[in-house]
């Protein structure tokens, strides 16, 4: 097959993503450090200029080099290798030190983290917490089953006035008048970018594939509501729409368009993906980087904010994801799925088996379900991984004529 | 149903059944299945049903690996196992609490296997120490209560649901004096009349329970100086532990369970408004590990009830791939060691063989005991 079409911009995203590692590894802590999950309102965190650094982000970057180790250091303190494999990452190099990839994540002052991922994301924020004897902050944000309840939206809303207070107060940092509207402002107009480059996807050939999409996520969950990760994304932007209108795929020869879901393979990042790329078969669009597609609304800022993190993909319902998911496969002409059971993530995972038969009788396009892990090698079985996805290639094959 | 001359009979049959059989007799539509001990369960019997929890002994149906991941829990497997297989027919509905990730999943997978099984989900807070969980929660019961009353045409009062919290109540200092009372049974025994309050209908239980204490009260002491156990961890379905624990010379003389005393210890207020007093009650009680209720750490938990129990170990059964508890178990480790008490983790799958943990449970009290 032809080269893999690399995107110019991977260049900027690296050195983006070193400053911001810079600053969160700087000793000297020249504003207060808190460690947060992907799904914790970290606008309000831009707004009392407290630095916001990501356990999960450094999970799978760990995993894309390598992390066994790491899960081995967690689970010779006691945890077991059935949790999931960011938190055992997080955890052994936590308890590593600068032995740990990248001299370690460093010490956070305090942590805050949301539940609207998973409740194991709070398990492990505690652990942290009681590893570094740091502060923590829990944001509760109910499961919605089906629409949002206005108790459960003022329930998070008044978790979120709480935060600012105990920011104040553990920090001492001060919410400035504006601050937090403009933050905003920024992470609407991310987020608007951010769709905006997924949805070029829906051209043919799609001008990205899986991969691409999983690597240059990476500002929107760490810099959301800054002003370099709209510039960065302004610039990520115009290259795709480039690759779009001029043709270019993000595979040589794509034949088979399909939908991702769940958490990367960070372990395979280039393997795997090879597979099906190698038989012209590019992952167009997928429910993991979707995840940070939700427009903060207009209005009072922590009323949006409320509503967006409450009503995240991973806290919705089964039923919700299904038509997500549908939907998706509607509007980028989507020959198949695959759906990445991890076994790290259960909140992602558990209702794959289901999803997959009606995903597929209501689409009429075949699904792929297999077992593996975001970053645990040993759940990665390389000969039947590879019997099943070609098996799975040679269906859509067959389909194809 | 009525409670049988003899109360223990009664306790212990009903723990025997997978579901139990009065739910066939039953008028139709009054039961109600809950899958977790934050189901509120005096809401569900103010509004006319007879709250039943969910059991999954035994290896999960077959069906259930179908529908769900290998990674899931056995209490997940099998409670989709139940709803797939046919065996919740003669239930009204079921009521999901989101107690966890795998609870959570749990609610909108039986929506879309097993449409015919009458679904209620139930949020209730992860925060509990949350300055705002008790008016979310009271909001979330009141919807719980509106959602009972469109589905099933289900009224709740509030003089009708300060009965049932007096009800409850009296079923939770019941279940207090058994367990003050373990040196009078075996262990199997007393696991069987604590399981059975969340099997048996509330007024049947609270007959035999104080049945049973009232002779318990009046017997000797009978469990000498067997090793003195804490039995701690998720739900025991199966009576193996416990009756192992029999069979090897050792006693349990209190548990930290989730089908066992883990929600006793709080009552609710019966005076002024009762919704208030079952939020209350809910955020109070002893926190399951999925939880995040950083002042009541399970380990300082288990180390003050060893210590009031006078406990020689701690046996912490956990439900394989309860990430909650993996978690929590950890730090509870750290505690119990630091606080000089012995332990051991029982890791299990319903249905698992008796042999590796009779082994260990043998090593176990032969350690607490100062050697064979």
């Amino acid at each position: 097959m032809g080269r893999y079409a690399r995107l110019e911009s991977a260049l900027e995203l690296g050195r983006l993503m070193e400053r911001h590692y810079a600053e969160a590894l700087d000793r000297r802590h020249l504003r207060p450090v808190a460690w947060v999950n992907a799904g914790a309102p970290v606008e309000l965190l831009r707004a009392m200029d407290v630095l916001a650094v990501y356990p999960e982000n450094y999970a799978a970057m760990c995993g894309v080099r390598g992390a066994l180790w790491l899960c081995e250091v967690a689970e010779g303190a006691g945890y077991s290798r059935d949790l999931c494999s960011y938190a055992r990452i997080s955890l052994g190099a936590s308890l590593s030190g600068p032995s740990a990839p990248y001299e370690g994540l460093g010490r956070p002052d305090l942590l805050i983290c949301c539940n609207n991922s998973c409740g194991t994301i709070v398990k492990w924020f505690e652990a942290l917490g009681r590893l570094f004897e740091a502060p923590l902050f829990v944001i509760d944000t109910p499961y919605v089953h089906d629409g949002l309840p206005g108790h459960a939206a003022a329930y998070v809303a008044a978790q979120l006035q709480e935060l600012i207070h105990w920011l104040e107060r553990v920090a001492a940092r001060r919410l400035h008048p504006g601050a937090l509207e403009e933050a905003l402002r920024l992470s609407r107009e991310v987020t608007l970018l951010w769709r905006e480059i997924r949805s070029y996807c829906r051209t043919r050939p799609s001008p990205l594939n899986a991969p691409d999409l999983f690597t240059h996520m990476a500002p929107i969950v760490v810099l959301r509501g800054t002003a370099e990760a709209v510039a960065y994304y302004r610039r990520l932007r115009d290259e795709v729409r480039q690759r779009a209108q001029r043709g270019v795929g993000a595979i040589p020869n794509e034949r088979y368009r399909l939908l991702w879901d769940n958490i990367a393979i960070w372990s395979h990042l280039s393997r795997f993906y090879y597979l099906f790329a190698a038989h012209g078969a590019c992952f167009v669009t997928d429910t993991y980087t979707g995840a940070w597609d939700a427009v903060p609304e207009e209005g009072d800022p922590i009323e949006s904010l409320a509503r967006v993190y409450t009503t995240i993909y991973l806290n919705r319902s089964l039923r919700f994801r299904l038509g997500q998911m549908e939907q998706l496969m509607q509007d980028y002409a989507c020959d198949g799925f695959v759906m990445h059971n991890n076994r790290s993530c259960k909140a992602f995972s558990l209702g794959q088996p289901s999803a997959r038969r009606r995903l597929a009788d209501a689409t009429g396009a075949p699904g792929l379900l297999l077992e593996a892990d975001m970053c645990d090698t040993r759940a990665y079985a390389e000969g039947q991984v590879r019997a099943r996805v070609e098996a799975f290639l040679e269906t859509l094959a067959g389909r194809a004529g | 149903m009525s409670a049988s001359p003899d109360p223990l009979a009664t306790l212990r049959g009903v723990c025997e059944e997978k579901l139990p059989a009065w739910i066939r007799d039953a008028p139709k539509g009054s039961t109600i299945g809950v899958a977790c001990s934050y189901a509120p369960l005096e809401l569900l019997h103010a509004a006319g049903l007879l709250p039943v929890r969910l059991r999954c002994p035994g290896p999960p149906p077959a069906d259930s690996d179908t529908w769900l991941p290998p990674f899931t829990c056995s209490v997940v497997r099998g409670l989709l196992g139940m709803a797939v297989d046919g065996s919740l027919v003669d239930l009204a509905a079921v009521l999901l609490p989101h107690t966890c990730d795998s609870m959570q999943e749990l609610a909108g997978i039986c929506r879309l296997v097993a449409p015919g099984v009458e679904v209620f989900t139930f949020v209730e807070p992860l925060a509990v120490e949350s300055p705002y969980a008790q008016a979310y929660l009271q909001q979330e019961l009141r919807g719980l209560a509106d959602r009972l009353r469109e589905r099933l045409g289900r009224r709740i009062t509030d003089e009708g649901l300060r009965e049932s919290l007096a009800l409850y109540n009296r079923i939770r200092q019941a279940r207090a004096r058994i367990d003050g009372l373990r040196n009078r049974l075996p262990a199997l025994d007393a696991w069987a009349a604590l399981a059975a309050a969340w099997l048996l209908p509330p007024e049947d239980y609270l007959e035999a329970a104080e049945q049973l204490a009232n002779t318990l009260q009046d017997a000797e002491p009978r469990m000498g100086d067997r090793p003195r156990l804490l039995l701690a961890g998720s739900v025991i379905d199966e009576p193996l532990i416990p009756a192992l624990i029999d069979e090897l010379g050792g006693q349990v003389v209190g548990d930290d369970l989730c089908n066992g005393m883990r929600d006793a210890d709080t009552l609710a207020s019966e005076s002024g408004d009762p919704w208030t007093a079952l939020a209350v009650r809910l955020l109070r009680r002893g926190a399951c590990p999925a939880k995040h209720a950083p002042s009541r750490p399970l380990g300082q938990r288990l180390a003050d009830l060893a210590a009031r129990t006078r406990a020689q170990g701690v046996v912490q059964v956990m439900v394989k791939f309860c990430d909650p508890h993996a978690f929590e178990v950890v730090p509870a480790t750290q505690t119990l060691s630091s606080a000089g008490c012995p332990q051991l983790l029982l890791e299990v799958e319903a249905g698992s063989g008796r042999g590796q943990v009779r082994t260990r449970l043998q090593a176990f009290l032969e350690l607490v005991s100062g050697g064979p």
